[in-house]
């Protein structure tokens, strides 16, 4: 199992490195586009927020994980996993940014799509202010984790119903629901960059648990060690 | 002609996110190593046979 896993992430490397070399090089130019080469950064944009909701919906699922176990571990996976849906988030808001510039003239016009995604970053943002707020381990995790339940929430209506509920929006209706929304070529490498955007995410996160998982096995391991010798130290006064 | 010379105003551009991914796989590859390594240490010294 272990050998699969090694050779998929190997693979990884050509997967994602095709997939970026696809998006410049073999997609034609959007010809019905203001800026017809730029207007190919759709297949990078898009695929940031389709993961980045993942990321939030796997980080959910370790937070409700977290309440009910209570196992520290499963909060620093919900952590991971909020920070990758952060900076997905980030690089939405950037590339969208981009392609709001040479398609609509500027990088921010205060569309619905933008104005949601501004919320949902600070929420996002918010999570990691209230966790450097508390010095108590427990009531960190407790907290967090009722935390990323609430930003849930949050993810589908800014993303998907508040957009769609209007349409004064410069933003295009249906472009992934709908057989006219994407050129074939276009969709294959848009398709193509979820693929390989959510198994590089992935990776990071078992990395994030994993390295989470030392740090708590090597905090807890100090602490009984710390408890051990000051009982002798209690012994030896005692005697 | 045309295409080819489109594609080679591309490339400059291409690197840079290519560039980019190669440095984050290398170092989420070296970490992996790294990352088993250290699981495989802290197992040895819970089970024991890791001590001196």
């Amino acid at each position: 199992m272990y050998g699969v896993i090694k050779l998929l992430k190997l693979l990884l490397l050509p997967f994602v490195s095709a997939t970026i070399v696809g998006g410049f090089l073999w997609l034609p130019p959007a010809l019905n586009f203001r800026s017809p080469d730029l207007a190919r950064i759709v297949v990078f944009h898009v695929p940031c927020s389709i993961v980045a909701m993942i990321a939030s919906a796997v980080a959910t699922w370790h937070a409700i994980r977290y309440l009910w176990k209570r196992s520290l571990i499963d909060d620093i996976k919900a952590q991971g996993s909020f920070t990758f849906a952060l900076l997905l988030w980030v690089l939405t808001t950037v590339t969208g940014a981009v392609f709001a510039r040479s398609q609509w003239g500027a990088y921010w016009s205060w569309d619905i799509k933008q104005a949601a995604i501004l919320i949902l970053l600070m929420i996002f943002a918010a999570y990691f202010a209230l966790r450097a707020a508390m010095d108590d381990e427990r009531k960190r995790a407790t907290l967090g984790s009722v935390y990323i339940l609430f930003a849930l929430i949050a993810v589908p209506y800014l993303t998907l119903a508040l957009p769609n509920s209007t349409n004064d929006t410069l933003h295009p209706k249906g472009t992934l629901t709908t057989k006219e929304g994407l050129d074939p070529r276009y969709a294959i490498v848009l398709w193509a960059g979820v693929v390989a955007l959510t198994a590089v995410y992935a990776w990071a996160a078992s990395l994030s648990g994993s390295i989470g998982a030392l740090e708590f096995a090597r905090r807890q391991r100090m602490g009984s060690i710390m408890a051990q010798s000051s009982t002798v130290t209690i012994v030896e006064k005692v005697h | 002609m045309h295409l080819l010379g489109r594609m080679s105003a591309l490339v400059p551009l291409m690197i840079v996110p290519l560039l980019v991914w190669g440095a984050v796989w290398f170092y989420m590859w070296n970490l992996d190593g790294r990352v088993k390594r250290l699981e495989e240490q802290n197992r040895l010294d819970e089970s024991g046979e890791g001590r001196d």
